[in-house]
């Protein structure tokens, strides 16, 4: 039970974050393409600008593998 | 590295002005900077006459089909160079003469070729319906009977031949024989078709009001291809078609031709016209004072000796030049340029997606291509997988026909090197491949299986490379007298100095005695930071320690992309070596690659841009942007 705990905060960890990334992904994402459309030469800025939210799913990443290392 | 300019400021007769700009223009290394088009200067006759010639001659490369602008060489520039040495009134007449002679040459070739094209469609519309109904025509002339043709809707056919069905007994009246009266016909499109009706010539005429009626339309070989009767005109109208195709080539071959020789000749005129409307515009924009001009700019100071050398050979002591340090509170309007050593210089790329450098700044290219390559092939971290980099480095730097794209392979390289070092130290060569063949064991840690001090270790890289970003803006602080800059550096600095130092003591690695004073260090680094950006700069302390951990994407990454590569090989476990198992194990290895590629390349570029480049980086400035002729290919000299 304890370890089903431990994978389920793990999953949680990981997943909650992943959601919100994806969720600024896809807003920026889409707001980057118009840019694009309009300016082309935004390109590399948009991509660094895409890249940004991923830290929230990184970070929950380290958090889950913390909790597995520690506790399970 | 940013280069030392000077401002200088060049006096010269006003008869040499002309020779002096075209000196300058050679050399290359001036920035001016009184550069304005007034529409005083754009109504210069001289401009409009250059721009007329720069339009023709690029309506003539447009039209020649021309591309080719990278096979444009210095040598070749300089040879054309030899047949147009001015452009004076005579010259420009006698170019325009031989343009519009040229464009009328090729303008005739050209509406040619669209003519033969347009005859090659319509003939083989026309022999499409003619040649359905070759066989019919023959038969029903041999019976002597006469034959018409009507365009007719799909949709009144039917109805039409009913009532010609009807009209079959008249047709039989007239005739000498049976059978007078056959049709025939022949679907054009789907709502289209020609019928032909044969009969006897007096039937006919009768039959016309009929078709009339049903909005069939008289259809006649067109008027320029009827020669004699229905197969002559036919026959002639196949030769014709048959011989399109010979005139077109030829045509072709001498348009290719025309290109071939004359696109390079073109263009490199359309280069000397572009160059020599740059110069009239600087001519135009120099400050005269009685019998003198000037011309100010900026020069790297490197250049200096350059300069003097070849003013003084070209004009001896009819020219004085006169040259100063930038003064603090002309910084802003210094241009800024650059100087790396080739090895690094790709890396300048990277300042493109940031605002222009300042003068006063620091150039972060040197540390980008340390650390880039670094980051992205700790990232990697596979042998395999850098090798393959490199050598699509290698490939994409040879054929690469742009400096950007010769610049992505230098950096794949650069990244390569990387990803091998830490493929060895972390053993990792296509995932596991390397330990399970060659019990390859890694020379420091198997990052799959030890994950914690991975962790640390990119925290504790990440630590190192902000402090350095911060150390670098508290020296751009002190650089550009920047009180409020460099004493939040510095108070941003205490406090990670505060929070490591009290992080070390709770370990037990310094005497627990002196923990006090990593609470008086967080106090003064509070104060200074109050001090140089008010409460405000608080977060940005916090914002700090925020960036510290986002260096923990290094081992993330590397550490998702060390366990696909280790399952891709475990595919073959499971399914052994079957071509299946292999197949699958080599797409996985791919996905990964793409992704160790795109993934690295992506976050070490973005650990740059927000965690390291924001300390220190001052946008704002303006590029240096010399007066200089144009050199497509000048990049290859590198």
């Amino acid at each position: 039970m304890e370890k089903a705990l431990i994978a389920l905060a793990a999953a949680l960890a990981v997943g909650l974050p992943a959601l919100a990334t994806a969720y600024a992904q896809a807003k920026i994402g889409s707001s980057g393409a118009g840019t694009i459309a309009e300016k082309p030469e935004t390109g590399g800025i948009i991509i660094i600008l895409e890249a940004i939210p991923e830290t929230m799913v990184i970070l929950g990443f380290v958090v889950a593998i913390m909790l597995i290392l520690q506790f399970a | 590295m940013i280069l030392d300019m000077l401002r200088i400021a060049v006096w010269g007769l006003s008869s040499d002005r002309s020779r002096l700009v075209k000196v300058l223009h050679d050399l290359g290394v001036v920035h001016l900077v009184q550069m304005d088009t007034t529409p005083k200067i754009q109504d210069s006759p001289s401009l409009k006459s250059l721009q007329k010639l720069r339009h023709a001659i690029l309506g003539l490369i447009e039209a020649l089909e021309w591309k080719d602008w990278e096979s444009l060489t210095d040598d070749y520039l300089e040879k054309q160079r030899e047949f147009i040495p001015d452009f004076s009134d005579g010259v420009l007449k006698a170019l325009q003469g031989s343009l519009d002679e040229f464009n009328e040459r090729l303008g005739k070739l050209k509406d040619r070729q669209m003519e033969l094209k347009k005859q090659a469609e319509k003939l083989r519309r026309v022999l499409k319906i003619a040649h359905h109904f070759d066989s019919f025509w023959k038969a029903e002339k041999a019976k002597g009977h006469s034959i018409g043709f009507w365009w007719i809707y799909e949709t009144n056919l039917s109805r039409l031949l009913n009532r010609l069905k009807s009209l079959r007994q008249e047709a039989d009246s007239f005739a000498k024989s049976d059978a007078a009266f056959r049709y025939h016909v022949a679907k054009l499109s789907e709502g289209e078709s020609v019928i032909a009706l044969a009969g006897p010539e007096e039937w006919l005429s009768n039959v016309e009001k009929v078709m009339e009626e049903e909005n069939a339309v008289r259809w006649t070989l067109p008027e320029e291809y009827a020669v004699g009767d229905f197969i002559a005109s036919v026959k002639y109208m196949e030769n014709l078609y048959k011989d399109i195709p010979k005139e077109l080539s030829k045509i072709e071959n001498e348009l290719r031709e025309t290109k071939d020789n004359w696109g390079p000749k073109l263009a490199a005129i359309y280069i000397f016209v572009e160059e020599r409307l740059e110069e009239v515009v600087v001519e135009k924009t120099t400050k005269t004072e009685g019998y003198m001009f000037c011309l100010e700019g900026w020069i790297p100071e490197i250049e200096l000796k350059r300069t003097i050398l070849a003013l003084k050979n070209h004009f001896g002591s009819r020219v004085l030049l006169m040259w100063r340090r930038p003064k603090e509170t002309e910084w802003h309007k210094v241009p800024t340029a650059l100087l790396n050593p080739p090895l690094f210089r790709p890396f300048e790329r990277f300042l493109q997606l940031m605002p222009p450098l300042r003068y006063s700044g620091i150039d972060p290219t040197f540390l980008i291509g340390i650390f880039f390559p670094f980051f992205s092939g700790c990232m990697v971290g596979d042998v395999g997988y850098g090798a393959i980099i490199a050598l699509i480095g290698y490939v994409i730097k040879k054929k690469a026909k742009s400096r950007l794209w010769a610049d992505v392979g230098s950096i794949m390289l650069f990244v390569a090197f990387w990803s091998v070092v830490w493929g060895v130290l972390f053993g990792e060569y296509f995932g596991d491949i390397g330990k399970r063949l060659f019990h390859l064991e890694p020379m420091w840690l198997e990052r799959s299986h030890v994950v914690m001090p991975i962790m640390i270790f990119a925290v504790a890289v990440g630590l190192g490379h902000v402090v350095l970003g911060l150390l670098l803006g508290f020296i751009q602080g002190v650089k550009s007298k920047k009180r409020h800059l460099w004493l939040e550096k510095l108070g941003n600095l205490f406090v990670l100095l505060a929070l490591i130092g009290a992080l070390v003591t709770l370990k037990g690695w310094l005497p627990k005695e002196i923990f006090v004073s990593w609470g008086v260090v967080l106090f003064v680094g509070v104060v200074l930071l109050i001090v140089g950006g008010g409460i405000g700069a608080l977060a940005e302390s916090i914002g700090s320690i925020g960036n510290i951990l986002s260096y923990v994407r290094i081992a993330a990454i590397g550490l998702s992309s060390a366990i696909l590569a280790a399952v891709a090989t475990k595919f073959l476990d499971v399914l052994g070596m079957s071509i299946f198992g292999l197949f699958l194990a080599l797409a996985l290895h791919l996905l990964n690659f793409v992704l160790a590629i795109a993934g690295s390349s992506l976050h070490s570029a973005r650990l740059h841009y927000v965690e390291f480049l924001g300390k220190f980086y001052e946008g704002g400035g303006k590029p240096y942007k010399p007066f200089s002729r144009r050199r497509f290919k000048k990049w290859k000299k590198h």
